[in-house]
């Protein structure tokens, strides 16, 4: 390997480790003993029980547990808490019981309107949760189709036998280069996803979708129907290299890694500067595109099987352009995790 | 409004007013502010924000969010319309607030930015801007004549002082969270993102259960105006719906001691997003 790699290789490798903070927490199997998948499940049925009593009592805290909806710190018990008034039917959990994490994507009920919660929680030995990560999609359409289209998919829930088992480095490599794939992208990248790989993002197939309109601004891009690429598959899309549009992918995040299903749930900004008004495809060709200056706030999970992404599962929001997820100073903090942008590059 | 009411809003107003401890000289009189607000512009207009002679611990926000100087309205193709243009000037401070029509990125927008200079060089921006993409009901680009008078000035005699007229605003605030008339003239007009509202004891914008922070960053006597920045939050819980906050310049013209006009530059943020200015 040359030398320039090995020594982006050793940054990339010591940003996400963090090796040299003191306070970085490690994967532990006392802790994963203590309150596994079972566990932690329970424990998201406990905070929807609380937040549809509208109630923050119910749930065991800590003294200084931290809560952010939208990326924005909140008093616990304000945003949804004072709003919800039920639960859904859609569930889909990401357990990792030896980090004491849980994600999740739930449907609720706000004010009687369907909303998809996306909840991350930490739990603390003992069982008091002392983090707690919301974003809330308010579009009922989307939600209703969610809890009538049969999902989450089977594949999900499935475990990963354990010869093929990744290991939690391998899985956040594995997330996040979907994540370094896509900014500036130019279309000759490593794109490892399977064949049969699909996207489902705020429940529209955005992949091998023929005929399947898009939401939000995609539909705006002039080149968008032109190139059908909703219509392609997961690396035929990457490698005409449109996504060039997503500029930037900050605040990268990879705090709940399922291990025993191959899956990351993961939180990401995708930044569109505006700057680009033309992109050039992989195959030479220049298109204008509809690029203006935004943000999308999302969490976004990813199966991985065999070593590639094989499902993707998102849900997103629009931001103020390049606006703060609330926990990247936090995490840097308590876990030693910078951006991990560097990884896979 | 009792001469008592006006004297304890102006003394709630007090410290929103007061300048830091340790605040640098301003260095910058009316007429300087006025000038740097139209190089500002010009700046905009250029996306060129090295044509201003920054201090070195200058910082700008877009709707809340700190940016490089190389980023948004430093890299996109702007245009700067006076058809729809005033400026506050407030020497005490060393603040001058700016409202204008403006195309953003080719498109129509509203802008109103708040700058603060010290040793006679900008050292904050604090940019609230709304695209007529956002809000499809206003042709922003056929704005005109902004409703304030901001040109307009108050014989010396019967000007308000600075705290005074703080009062009069934060009193306005306190109204819209006790879903009571402020200190409005019954001839008062108000305007948000450029659109005439049916009256200004209306609120704004509805569903409003708190306006906080609240800043009046510049404040000038001689028109009657106060410039303040302030985030409109609505917890969802009153109206049935989301939680959700308002970033907001609302301008206010008090004269004879009732609020007379209100002009608003709004952008929706997150519910209590931090507006990058409040120690948030």
């Amino acid at each position: 390997m040359p030398l320039r790699l090995t020594l982006a290789a050793c940054a990339a490798l010591a940003a996400y480790a963090g090796a040299a903070h003191a306070q970085t927490q490690q994967p532990s199997d006392a802790l994963a003993a203590e309150c596994g998948r079972d566990c932690l499940e329970a424990l998201v049925d406990d905070y929807l029980e609380a937040l549809a009593a509208n109630d923050p009592s119910r749930l065991t805290v800590t003294g200084d547990v931290r809560f952010t909806e939208q990326g924005v710190e909140l008093p616990l018990g304000h945003g949804l808490w004072k709003t919800a008034s039920g639960i859904g039917t859609y569930r889909h959990i990401f357990a990792d019981p030896q980090m004491g994490q849980v994600g999740a994507y739930m449907s609720v009920r706000e004010n009687g309107q369907p909303a998809m919660l996306e909840l991350r929680m930490k739990r603390e030995p003992g069982g008091a949760v002392s983090e707690i990560e919301t974003l809330v999609i308010r579009n009922a359409g989307q939600v209703t189709r969610m809890e009538e289209g049969g999902f989450p998919l089977p594949l999900w829930t499935e475990p990963v036998p354990e010869s093929e088992r990744l290991t939690r480095e391998q899985l956040v490599r594995a997330a996040n280069s979907y994540f370094s794939a896509l900014e500036n992208q130019d279309g000759r990248g490593i794109y490892a996803f399977s064949d049969d790989c699909n996207r489902l993002e705020n429940s529209n197939y955005t992949s091998n979708a023929q005929g399947t309109s898009f939401e939000g601004s995609l539909d705006d891009a002039p080149t968008y129907a032109e190139l059908n690429i909703g219509a392609l598959g997961c690396r035929e899309q990457f490698e005409t290299g449109y996504f060039a549009i997503d500029t930037e992918l900050h605040g990268r995040r990879f705090p709940v890694v399922d291990i025993e299903r191959g899956a990351v749930f993961a939180w990401v900004f995708f930044d569109h500067d505006g700057k680009s008004k033309e992109i050039t495809l992989a195959d030479g060709s220049k298109r204008p595109t509809g690029n203006a200056l935004w943000t999308w706030q999302m969490g976004e999970s990813f199966k991985i099987e065999r070593g590639l992404i094989t499902h993707i599962e998102a849900w997103m929001v629009e931001a103020q352009y390049h606006q703060s997820g609330g926990w990247d100073n936090f995490d840097r903090d308590h876990y030693g995790i910078v951006d991990a942008g560097g990884i896979g590059k | 409004m009792t001469a008592l009411l006006k004297a304890a809003a102006g003394a709630l107003c007090a410290a929103a007013l007061a300048p830091a401890a340790v605040a640098a000289p301003s260095e910058c009189d009316r007429d300087c502010l006025v000038e740097t607000a139209q190089d500002f512009l010009d700046a905009v207009a250029a996306h060129d924000a090295s044509l201003l002679d920054w201090n070195a611990y200058a910082r700008w926000t877009l709707n809340g969010i700190e940016l490089p100087f190389s980023e948004a309205v430093w890299a996109l193709e702007n245009g700067v319309s006076d058809s729809y243009q005033y400026i506050v000037p407030d020497a005490e401070t060393g603040e001058v607030g700016i409202v204008t029509t403006w195309t953003f990125d080719g498109t129509p927008a509203l802008m109103a930015a708040r700058l603060k200079v010290e040793w006679g060089r900008p050292s904050e921006a604090e940019l609230i801007v709304n695209t007529q993409a956002r809000d499809a009901e206003t042709d922003y680009a056929a704005l005109a004549n902004p409703l304030l008078g901001a040109s307009t000035a108050i014989p010396e005699a019967s000007r308000l002082s600075r705290d005074d007229l703080a009062g009069f605003a934060d009193s306005y605030f306190d109204g819209l969270e006790a879903q009571a008339f402020g200190p409005v003239a019954t001839s008062c007009a108000r305007i948000v993102n450029g659109a005439p509202m049916e009256s200004c004891g209306l609120f704004e914008p509805e569903h409003t259960d708190t306006v906080s922070p609240r800043r009046f960053a510049a404040v000038d006597p001689s028109r009657g105006l106060v410039f303040a920045i302030v985030r409109y939050n609505d917890d969802g819980v009153r109206e049935g719906g989301a939680p959700n906050s308002t970033l907001a310049a609302t301008v206010l013209r008090i004269t004879n001691s009732e609020i007379t006009r209100i002009e608003t530059v709004a952008e929706g943020v997150h519910y209590m997003a931090p507006t990058g200015w409040d120690g948030d």
